[in-house]
């Protein structure tokens, strides 16, 4: 068992691919298993100097007023192999297809409809999909895969 | 001895602040490590002898490439001489048809000369011409000869390459060389560990040794000698030494030994003293009786001798004389002399008495030399004094006075010449005190059978009273001597009983005192005894402890085992058979999260089973989660209790049932493996007191604290710490034997680089020298 703090997720993360729009991942389902919520970190201002074009440059810098979102997930396989599997599957999806929409869900309701719901521009930013082992495994058995995702997010225009 | 050590060892590891058996393993692991370490030296040496190889290998290659080289250079060079010598010699024919140029002219009507001298200038130049063209050639050809000076360079190029190989391979070696430094040195490192303890062993083992050996030639010496109480002492010490015997029997033995040599000498004294004194009284008696009887012998010879003290007088009394000749002669030997004298003296006295000439003639009857002179002489006397009494003798009548003044006379002279004792009728008198000498030197023993034996009989009991008055006083001061003998043994036994009575009760008190010190060993020998039912116990206690935590943890895990299964049966929970996949997907795995998350949480397990109890009204019995709770397993209670089944709502309380089974066989485990840990503990702190009751009793304990306090390393720990100054610096001097080899190595490495630069060299130069020759056959071309 980790001796770290296991909390089930509050959130839904869905990424849509852009160069893939028919296919959909959840990264984070709701309730999955996760060292911590997704958080933001980054910067929200832009550069704001006096130079010529900076309101253009607020509104089109979203490379540089960019968030990081940060997410983990544990996922629980029912084999060593599917783990694998998976993370493999994984790897090369999010090698493939690196760009694309997030679609960030929380605060569901009784109905477990979410009452916020977010697009986001994301880039992958870093992707680790780590296989578990007994030391890691927060399940009887160490089988499963522990998703790390980090995509840099900006608003879609 | 074994002990000592073990204990030294204890000592040792109680500084170090390890125990014996993490000694042993670390023994064993820098065994291990020096194995190898020593096998990854002999690699390092044989890749070291493997690189050597190459590289004499590659050394043999480059000195056949050089060789090679130079026999191409020599070749070359030859090719050279030759066209120069070519050369010259075609220089030297048109020298010799320009010479002949002024000849020429001389004559004019020589025209056959000029026609024979221009053909020979002609044909010289021709002769030349046909040499440069030949050179030209010979130079084409070697010109063309590329592949040779490709191969010269494809030569240095090759060599080049060597010399990197070579540099390669040098590095390698220092690789090689720091590697196997490295090695070593951890080798060495690990050998100073290892030979700590050996040292330290083997220095206690041969102090031990020594000191036993040299109590035993001392003890040995101490027999020879007699000294038993020291040889017994010595034995005591080496057995102690060899833990033959335990201190306490050591120390009662030393003791005993010293109170019964003690006991001993006090006997001893006393009983010499008593004996002196003894021996003083008895002596003392002994010279009483012997002055006694001295005295007695004198007196009984003074009584046998009478008035007869000396012989003089008895020859006096008895008719003895000593005369001239120093000889005595008795009063009958010496009659004639004497009565002559006595006759002379008579007449003597007569004449001047009377003046008569002669003797009156009652005195010519007389037989002077009778027995019975003094008979005679006094009948004599009475016949004179009768015919003086005669009236009828007047006119030669003589007075009465006269008379008894002759007789008087005669009595006196017989008296002084002691024959004439009898001679007035005091034979009596006269005899009896010889008469009774003779009776009682007979008694005595003597013969006196004889006038001469009976003076031979006084003359040696005169000589024997000497003797005996000698011995007598000789006796008195042998009596004195003896008394005096006597007050000094006296007072010396008196002197002795006091001293040794003071020995004794000082004894007395040194038994108490001993008795003391034994108690000690006994009441430690109880708290020893206690120390070991202490541990007995402890050790029953872990043992009894410890299977029953073997017990619960195997519990424990059983039903760990069981709770885990329950999870994983949830979590592979098949949906496909529900009426929405999705939903039961999102149920099934959040049960499987919730109980994930909630193993070993109690109260939350609680909760849940309370959640799950299908006997509950939700209305009447409501179940609120605290906020912490809500936090963490909101998501997932929710997730998983909106739409469950009762059959999930069973599933997963069953799983939360086994989990808190297991949690709380785990918490006995754990309880049991605490207190299993606690009696370890309790184990250890028990065995290190003892361990440190046993370093203060030993006497090491002194003077280590002393050290401590003076912030002086105990003599131990400086030995051991002397002993690792000196193995690093043998490590050091072997590493630097390393060096030395592996720089001697270098060295050959470098002198090989050496002549490969040489070897450079000389190509550089047949280069060099080539390009001169092409310069000057150039040079030579364009001077033609």
């Amino acid at each position: 068992m980790p001796d770290i703090e296991l909390q089930c997720s509050a959130y839904r993360v869905r990424f849509t691919p852009t160069n893939d729009p028919e296919t959909t991942v959840e990264l984070l389902p709701l309730g999955a298993l996760c060292d911590s919520q997704p958080e933001k970190s980054g910067q929200y201002a832009t550069q704001a100097d006096n130079t010529i074009g900076a309101a253009w440059q607020r509104h089109h810098s979203r490379g540089n007023a960019s968030l990081i979102l940060r997410a983990d997930a544990y996922r629980w396989t029912p084999s060593h192999y599917h783990a694998q599997k998976l993370r493999e599957e994984m790897e090369f999806y999010m090698w493939e297809h690196p760009e694309g929409v997030l679609d960030y869900a929380t605060a569901f309701d009784e109905n477990m409809h979410p009452i916020f719901t977010k697009k986001l521009h994301a880039t992958l930013a870093d992707f680790r999909a780590l296989l578990l082992t007994d030391d890691t495994s927060p399940w009887p058995n160490a089988q499963g895969v522990h998703f790390v995702f980090s995509f840099q997010i900006s608003p879609i225009e | 001895m074994k002990a000592d050590s073990e204990l030294k060892v204890k000592l040792v590891a109680e500084y170090d602040g390890t125990g014996a058996e993490q000694a042993a393993q670390q023994a064993e692991e820098t065994a291990e490590t020096i194995s190898q370490s020593n096998a990854k030296i002999e690699e390092s040496a044989q890749r070291a002898a493997q690189a050597t190889a190459d590289l004499t290998k590659q050394l043999k290659e480059q000195k056949q490439a050089a060789r090679e080289t130079a026999e191409a250079q020599e070749s070359a060079g030859n090719t050279a001489a030759d066209a120069m010598a070519k050369t010259k010699a075609g220089a030297e024919g048109a020298g010799a048809a320009v010479g002949a140029l002024p000849g020429m002219f001389s004559a004019a009507g020589k025209a056959a000369k000029i026609f024979q001298t221009a053909a020979g200038w002609f044909f010289g130049w021709l002769a030349l011409a046909n040499q440069v063209i030949e050179l030209f050639k010979k130079i084409y050809e070697w010109w063309n000869k590329k592949p040779d000076e490709e191969a010269a360079k494809k030569r240095a190029e090759l060599l080049k390459a060597q010399r990197d190989e070579a540099e390669k391979l040098k590095t390698a070696l220092d690789n090689l060389d720091r590697e196997r430094n490295d090695a070593a040195l951890a080798v060495a490192r690990l050998r100073n560990e290892q030979a700590i303890t050996a040292e330290y062993e083997r220095r206690a083992e041969l102090a031990e040794r020594a000191a036993t050996a040299e109590d035993r030639a001392q003890m040995l010496r101490d027999e020879r000698a007699g000294n038993l109480q020291d040889a017994a002492r010595r034995k005591l010490d080496i057995m102690r030494l060899t833990g033959a015997i335990t201190e306490e029997q050591h120390k009662e033995a030393i003791y005993q030994l010293e109170k019964t040599a003690e006991a001993n000498a006090v006997q001893t004294a006393r009983s010499d003293a008593a004996q002196d004194y003894g021996s003083a009284y008895r002596n003392k008696k002994a010279a009483a009786d012997e002055l006694q009887t001295a005295r007695r012998a004198v007196r009984d010879s003074e009584a046998r001798l009478g008035d007869f003290s000396s012989i003089e007088s008895y020859d006096t009394q008895a008719g003895f004389v000593k005369e001239a000749d120093g000889q005595y002669y008795n009063a009958r030997g010496k009659r004639n002399e004497a009565a002559a004298a006595f006759q002379r003296k008579l007449k003597n006295y007569w004449q001047s008495m009377t003046g008569a000439h002669v003797l009156p003639r009652e005195f010519s009857e007389i037989d002077w030399n009778s027995e019975d002179l003094s008979g005679q002489l006094a009948a004599a006397l009475d016949a004179l004094d009768k015919r003086m009494q005669d009236p009828m003798r007047s006119p030669g009548k003589m007075p009465t006075r006269r008379m008894s003044r002759l007789r008087e006379l005669v009595a006196l002279m017989s008296g002084e010449e002691g024959i004439m004792a009898d001679a007035r009728g005091n034979k009596q008198r006269a005899q009896l005190p010889l008469d009774m000498l003779a009776k009682r030197l007979n008694a005595a023993g003597y013969d006196v059978s004889t006038p001469e034996k009976l003076r031979a009989a006084v003359q040696s009991e005169i000589t024997n009273l000497g003797t005996r008055r000698t011995h007598e006083t000789e006796a008195e001061t042998a009596f004195a001597t003896a008394t005096t003998k006597l007050n000094d043994a006296a007072s010396n036994f008196a002197t002795t009983m006091a001293q040794t009575g003071e020995i004794v009760t000082a004894r007395a008190y040194k038994d108490a005192d001993h008795a003391d010190e034994m108690s000690h060993y006994a009441a430690q020998r109880e708290e020893e005894a206690k120390a070991a039912q202490r541990e007995r116990s402890l050790n029953a206690d872990l043992e009894r402890q410890q299977q029953a935590a073997d017990i619960a943890t195997q519990k424990a895990a059983t039903l760990k085992q069981e709770a885990d299964t329950k999870l994983r049966r949830i979590s592979e929970r098949d949906v496909s058979g529900y009426r929405n996949q999705n939903a039961a997907t999102l149920r099934r795995d959040a049960a499987a999260n919730l109980l994930t998350l909630a193993q070993g949480d109690k109260a939350m397990l609680r909760l849940i089973m309370r959640m799950t109890d299908p006997n509950r009204d939700p209305e009447t019995d409501p179940v609120e989660m605290t906020d912490k709770q809500r936090r963490r397993y909101g998501t997932a209670v929710q997730l998983a209790g909106r739409g469950s089944t009762a059959a999930e709502r069973e599933e997963i309380r069953e799983t939360a049932r086994a989990m808190l089974a297991a949690m709380k066989a785990e918490t006995q485990a754990a309880n049991a493996a605490a207190q299993v840990s606690g009696t370890q503990t309790m184990l250890d702190m028990h065995q290190r007191e003892q361990t440190a009751a046993q370093y203060s009793a030993t006497q090491m304990a002194a003077p280590a604290a002393a050290d401590a306090a003076s912030g002086k390393l105990p003599p131990a720990v400086q030995s051991i710490i002397n002993g690792l100054k000196a193995d690093t610096q043998r490590a050091n001097a072997e590493a630097s034997a390393s060096a030395q080899a592996l720089n001697a190595a270098a060295g050959c490495i470098e002198e090989q680089a050496t002549v490969i630069a040489g070897l450079n060299a000389q190509i550089r130069q047949f280069v060099q020298r080539l390009a001169n020759t092409e310069r000057l056959v150039k040079n030579q071309t364009a001077l033609t």
